[in-house]
């Protein structure tokens, strides 16, 4: 009757222990150094988005015709896809052209929470055209 | 191993120290801290699919460091016994648009990690894995995790998990790797409406220390204490934040 207990106990003396020998002797201990080497690990990745500062100093004609109208709050990365690596080398990395109605959509969209935005209702707003046709999405309002 | 008198009060100091505050570099440098303006979020999910491509998050897994969630109430009085309806965006697919919004009240909330200054994660990890930058940063020591998911049980806003890939825990780190270059964090870069605003609150010139100074800031369950520093604007009257 009595060795059940024992054996449990036993057993639970050696997970915690082995626990416990784990958290305070085998893994590492809390040192400035240790954080530090994360840090540096952690800083050192490298960025997917470049932003739209460094795309306006090559790309200056079309940024300032983005920043003189309506979608000037819009990041060039949104559309074209991540461009770090366009940054770094212009012909490695291309960036996407999306035209579809999609993509805008995905943002025009006629939904009821969506507020800060000008919005359309895909299935009548002109069903079979491109959006391209009529706005050009540097200067959407109008071609 | 024979420890002086001096190594023991000074280990025993340090071990202190940890076990109640967990370790906190602090600075008189930097402080960053998020605003989310919830009235201009349109729930497009370009932060999301921001956020993992920079990050390396699996896109289709419907895990992410930050995510939106869209909210569809009707209204009932008393107003606690009206019907709420939650939806998440946390992956590539919008599940905003196909939805039926037939509730009277309807927002966008998007989410992070709060980076609270008195972190529940922080306090539970056991191999003291997590740890507060001195810009007030809580990151995780990857190297550390032992993927025990206490962090992921202690956070009160769900806002840290299992890296499916990695096996230890993610979660958002403001892209230290970014400010370090001196750009912001993907989901500000990537928002087409600004609705996140970023920046140094010690500052006295940046555009967050001039809202925090002249708006409205609301947290998210100020009550229990967790210090957040992600501040959201315009939130006031939406009461069903889960």
């Amino acid at each position: 009757m009595k060795k059940p207990i024992i054996n449990s106990l036993a057993l639970a003396i050696i997970v915690i222990g082995g626990l416990m020998v784990y958290v305070f002797i085998i893994s590492p201990p809390i040192k400035a150094e240790f954080i530090s080497s994360w840090l540096q690990i952690e800083a050192s990745r490298k960025p997917e988005y470049a932003g739209n500062e460094i795309c306006a100093q090559c790309h200056e004609d079309i940024y300032a015709q983005l920043m003189s109208q309506k979608h000037s709050s819009v990041p060039c990365e949104d559309c074209h896809g991540p461009l770090y690596d366009h940054t770094l080398d212009p012909e490695k990395r291309r960036p996407i052209i999306d035209d579809s109605r999609e993509s805008c959509v995905l943002c025009h969209k006629k939904i009821p929470p969506r507020k800060a935005v000008g919005t359309i209702d895909p299935e009548t707003h002109a069903p079979e055209f491109k959006c391209i046709t009529c706005h050009e999405p540097h200067k959407p309002w109008f071609k | 191993m024979r420890l002086t008198r001096r190594q023991f009060i000074s280990s025993a100091a340090v071990a202190g120290f940890v076990f109640l505050g967990g370790i906190r570099v602090k600075g008189e440098s930097k402080h960053y801290v998020m605003m989310i303006d919830v009235d201009k979020c349109i729930g497009c999910g370009k932060c999301v699919i921001a956020c993992k491509t920079e990050n390396e998050i699996p896109m289709d897994r419907k895990i992410s460091r930050t995510w939106i969630e869209g909210y569809n109430i009707k209204v009932r009085f008393p107003y606690p016994e009206s019907e709420v309806e939650k939806v998440v965006l946390n992956t590539d697919e919008n599940p905003f648009q196909d939805f039926e919004w037939d509730g009277d009240k309807t927002y966008f909330i998007p989410k992070l990690c709060n980076h609270c200054q008195n972190a529940p994660c922080v306090q539970v990890c056991p191999v003291f894995a997590r740890f507060y930058t001195e810009e007030g940063i809580v990151l995780v020591d990857k190297n550390a995790c032992i993927g025990c998911k206490y962090c992921v049980t202690a956070c009160p806003y769900g806002a840290t998990y299992i890296h499916p890939e990695q096996k230890v825990t993610d979660k958002c780190t403001y892209c230290y790797h970014r400010l370090r270059r001196g750009l912001k964090p993907a989901c500000v870069t990537a928002c087409p409406t600004k609705a996140r605003i970023f920046g140094d609150i010690n500052d006295p010139n940046s555009e967050v220390s001039r809202i925090l100074r002249t708006e409205k800031i609301y947290l998210l369950k100020p009550e229990i204490g967790t210090e957040p520093q992600t501040f959201y604007l315009n939130l006031g009257d939406k009461t069903f934040v889960e």
